[in-house]
């Protein structure tokens, strides 16, 4: 029999509701053992007739979280009171009295209840902030660092499944700081004109916030189950040994010669890579830089695969070159008829060919490509050509 | 906190019960006696309004109690026994102004 249970837990600013699921699940024999941000943590024990208030101190700039005295804990625990837990920094805390307390609230004046909802306003306020942070972590820091972004699939903080549990979490945390903003300012406008916390009127929910909350919690579940199927599904293709004969493409061999101070044609490739490779990784993110026909220096970010190949649908290889290659949209990429390959894809920058189980991709800009693309695959295939026999 | 402002409830009863010396769980039996059950304050507001009190000199800390260490006992201190003076008159003169109104309309009623 489990003598731990695990819930998530409700919002800070529904702290009325959470003291209420907290004394049912005491009368049901689960007492709180651990209140986090997220979670809520029990333990199995006699059922029983319980009181549960939260409380969420003051929070000073640079100083952090004001934490509870031994004094004050001493006048709690007089009036029945006792600590079960106490959360981010000590900043949310739960308190504990049986059933029989005299003392319902811990706050019985009408200004001690209004600092008391503002605090939780603040704390409100802090998610908003975590919110805010992503979302800066997200959009706002790749372009300050060249496009690479920090959650994204190409990121620091890995693939595609922990971009959509952060993208997740964030939904969740901006319904959680909106719609929590809002019901908290409620709050403290009507503790101020002397309602109860605990009142009807008070606790009221509105039918423009359970639409926000419908909305956003649909695309939360949306966006962790798509995670939840992304981490089961998608995995890593093994390396083949160096030199083996497996039938695989790596985009190293397809890369090369073209990556080099040369192109093809024999002129330096004043126009090609100056920057990292990993290409012999399963799965990694290369940063290249090149300069456009316009002089510019334009930076690719580029996810690229170690990618099966054994006969398999050359196009779809060939345009995920192009695509990590040059960022081309499949839609956008010129399909081009050439004797002698199997397939010749185009977009600005990039061309790919194909022929049997050989890929071969090269970068250069719009005009070079425009004018010498034949040449260029007429000294691949030369080349492919020679090499067989 | 200061003393242009009417004080609160919890305040006022507060200090008076520190008439004498006392730490936060006596001075809330001190205060449902003295107000005959009607203030029963939460621990929250309790401690709340002590801690404003000693930081603005009201009151001040008077040793520790014997029986548990934790408990902190305070005292009046001299601008707080002036506050609660003022406070006292302040209530005094309101129930004076309101009594030879109200009193007065009572009899009016009666006759």
């Amino acid at each position: 029999m489990k003598d731990k249970k695990y819930r998530l837990a409700l919002p800070v600013y529904d702290f009325v509701r959470s003291e209420e699921r907290y004394r049912q699940m005491a009368a049901e024999g689960w007492l709180l053992e651990k209140r986090g941000g997220f979670l809520e943590r029990y333990r199995r024990g006699a059922p029983q007739e319980r009181q549960y208030r939260m409380e969420f101190r003051p929070v000073k700039a640079f100083e952090g979280v004001e934490q509870m005295t031994e004094e004050e804990l001493a006048v709690y625990a007089d009036c029945g009171w006792e600590l079960v837990s106490a959360s981010g920094s000590g900043g949310i805390c739960v308190f504990s009295a049986s059933g029989e307390v005299r003392d319902t609230e811990l706050y019985t004046d009408r200004q001690g209840q209004t600092a008391f909802v503002k605090r939780s306003r603040n704390y409100v306020g802090g998610v908003g902030l975590c919110w805010l942070g992503f979302w800066v972590g997200r959009f706002l820091l790749p372009a300050a660092f060249g496009g690479k972004t920090l959650f994204g699939p190409r990121g620091l903080f890995g693939g595609d499944w922990l971009f959509l549990l952060l993208t997740a979490l964030a939904l969740y945390v901006t319904w959680a700081a909106l719609y929590g903003g809002y019901r908290c300012g409620r709050l403290v406008h009507l503790v101020k004109r002397g309602c109860s916390l605990r009142s009807p009127e008070t606790q009221k929910k509105h039918l423009v916030g359970r639409i926000i909350r419908g909305i956003l919690g649909g695309a939360v579940l949306l966006c962790a189950a798509g995670s939840l199927y992304l981490l089961c599904t998608v995995r890593k293709a093994p390396l083949p040994e160096p030199g083996s004969r497996e039938p695989y493409v790596l985009l190293g061999e397809a890369f090369s010669g073209q990556r080099a101070a040369e192109n093809l044609l024999g002129q330096p490739a004043d126009n090609d890579v100056q920057a990292m490779h990993g290409l012999l990784s399963d799965n990694y993110t290369a940063e290249e830089c090149f300069t456009t026909d316009k002089g510019e220096d334009l930076w690719l970010d580029q996810a690229c695969y170690v990618l099966k190949w054994g006969g398999g649908p050359a196009e779809a290889l060939a345009r995920d070159l192009l695509s990590a290659t040059a960022f081309a949209d499949w839609d956008e990429m010129e399909t081009r008829e050439v004797p002698g390959f199997d397939g010749v894809f185009a977009c600005p920058y990039a061309i790919a060919a194909v022929k049997g189980n050989r890929v071969a991709c090269f970068t250069g800009s719009a005009d070079e490509l425009n004018e010498n693309w034949d040449k260029v695959l007429e000294v691949l295939l030369e080349k492919w050509e020679s090499a067989d026999n | 906190m200061n003393g242009s402002q009417p004080m609160t409830e919890a305040m006022y009863y507060i200090l008076l019960s520190l008439a004498e010396p006392g730490y936060g769980y006596g001075m809330k039996k001190r205060i449902r006696e003295l107000s005959r059950g009607r203030v029963d304050m939460g621990p929250g507001t309790l401690y709340g309004v002590l801690t404003r009190m000693k930081k603005d000199g009201w009151i001040e800390p008077a040793g520790d109690s014997e029986e548990d260490p934790r408990r902190k006992i305070y005292r009046l201190t001299g601008l707080g026994r002036q506050e609660l003076l003022g406070e006292y008159r302040r209530l005094q003169g309101m129930v004076e102004d309101g009594s030879f109104l109200i009193e007065g309309s009572e009899k009016q009623d009666e006759g």
